[in-house]
Parts: structure tokens; sequence; C-alpha cells
């Protein structure tokens, strides 16, 4: 998948993704990656899980909007626990403050 | 469903507890190498006015789409529409639990939770299409020639602001 990311933001469009594997996204290096040490298959968390997966593109959103250039390729771990974080609701209308 | 199919399955689901092992089954297929600066374009728009395109490797389709070649692997991807109605999805893929991304598509493809989104206005709005594959594509060559250069040229065409991309 970094291949594929590589590939869209060469195009010119900036991507984010979301990475289950910390090793491989590093050998990959996509523009923004954002590693979730949870289960593979379940990038945004858990089923049904709304305040979770709303936590998640919080999360890819705020990296899109404040990662500098410098750290490009950089694979930020976003250090959340599998089944035992507390997720409150996220202030969408801050997103583009 | 083949014999190879049925062990991948078979492994898929007995190390879903065990991160570790996952990772390392993983490391242990991919092959791919990237050689090169990595690409940088910033985001200058507001969220509000920018259309989002969601692709997943978590590979999902419509029954009536091809099904993914989950043995031989395949580099080929499916359009899943803004407004598709999630539960009509099906998945193949036989190198992750499934169970999970059955039940709610929105672990991998959130276009639910994006919609809302759209409608609170914190999102201009979704691309028309969005993009699934099946993640195991032993197939580099043809991912980065064919595949990757078709869903650029889409997402062009589409007016794409920007890309979230979920690996299964």
């Amino acid at each position: 998948m970094g291949l594929v990311q590589r590939e869209i933001e060469e195009a010119g469009l900036p991507t984010v993704s979301i990475s289950l594997e910390k090793e491989i996204t590093r050998r990959l290096a996509p523009p923004r990656a954002l590693f979730v040490r949870w289960p593979f298959g379940h990038p945004l968390g858990e089923p049904d899980h709304v305040l979770q997966q709303r936590r998640m593109l919080w999360e890819c959103f705020r990296d899109v909007r404040e990662r500098p250039r410098e750290r490009r390729g950089e694979v930020t771990d976003l250090g959340l626990r599998w089944k035992r974080e507390v997720y409150g609701t996220v202030d969408f209308s801050r997103l583009d403050r | 469903m083949t014999i190879r199919s049925v062990l991948d399955r078979a492994v898929a689901r007995a190390i879903g507890p065990f991160p570790e092992l996952q990772r390392w089954w993983a490391r242990k297929a991919a092959e791919a190498e990237v050689e090169g600066e990595t690409p940088w374009v910033p985001f200058e728009g507001r969220f509000a006015e920018s259309r989002i395109a969601v692709f997943t490797t978590g590979g999902f389709r419509f029954a009536e789409q091809p099904a993914f070649d989950c043995d031989a692997g395949d580099p080929s991807w499916r359009a899943i529409p803004h407004d598709a109605e999630l539960a009509e999805l099906v998945v193949d893929h036989t190198h992750y639990d499934t169970r999970d991304a059955k039940e709610d598509p929105n672990i991998l493809l959130p276009l639910d939770r994006l919609r809302e989104l759209v409608d609170e206005g914190a999102l201009g709005g979704l691309a028309p299409t969005h993009y699934s594959m099946m993640g195991y594509v032993p197939q580099t060559a043809a991912l980065v020639e064919e595949t990757a250069p078709e869903v650029v040229e889409a997402m062009r065409r589409e007016e794409v602001d920007l890309v979230l991309l979920t690996p299964a």
C-alpha cells in the first residue's frame, strides 16, 4: 500500500495512511503514516466503535494539517492501546481552526 | 476455494490475537522496496472545502464485481461509489481475519464516518469513487506501473483533494 501512496503523492495529491506494521511502512517511507499496534484488518479500530473510528480520522486529518515537510516518510506511533483506550468526542469544527 | 486459501485463512484467524506473530508473518511476505526520496505535496486547502477519497487494501467488493485472486495475489482494484451501502460489500482476503471487517466495513473503509463529517460541515465532500484492493500483491511492478496510474487518473478526473489509505 505504501507503494501506491507514494505514487499518488508523486502525482500531486496529498495522502495520509494508517500503518499496522511499522517496519514495512518504515521501509516504504510513504509521505504521512500513523502507526497503531492493533490487529491486522482494523486500521480504524473495532467494529461499530464510532468514537474510535472518528478519533482515527481526526488523527489522520490533523497529521495532514500539521506534519512539516521535514518529517515526510517518518512513521508516527500514535501509542493507542487495543481495547484499553477511552475515546471521547472529537470536535471536528476545529479541523480548519 | 483452494487448499492454499483455506490454509492462509486458517493461519490468519489463528494468529489474529497475536499481533507480533502477525507482524512477523507480514514482514516475511513483504518484499517491496522503494528508491529515492519520499514525495511530498503540502495540503493547503480547507478540509471543509476538500474532497476526500479512500483507498483500502481490505479486499472489499460488491458481489457482482469480479472476485480478487487471494492465492496468486491480485493487483487489480474495484470501484466503490461514495453512496455505497456498506452492508452490501463482500470481502476477499485470506491474510487477515475478515470477520470484523464484514461486520463493520468502516474499520477499513470509513464511508459512513466520512459521510457524517460531510453532513457536519467538517469536510467538503466525498469523491464519487473510492478504491478497494486485496492487500496481497506480490506483483509489485503491475501495482506501480498499472494500478497506481489508473487510480491516480481516476482521482484527478474526480478532482480529489486528499487521499486516505488504509491497510488490512
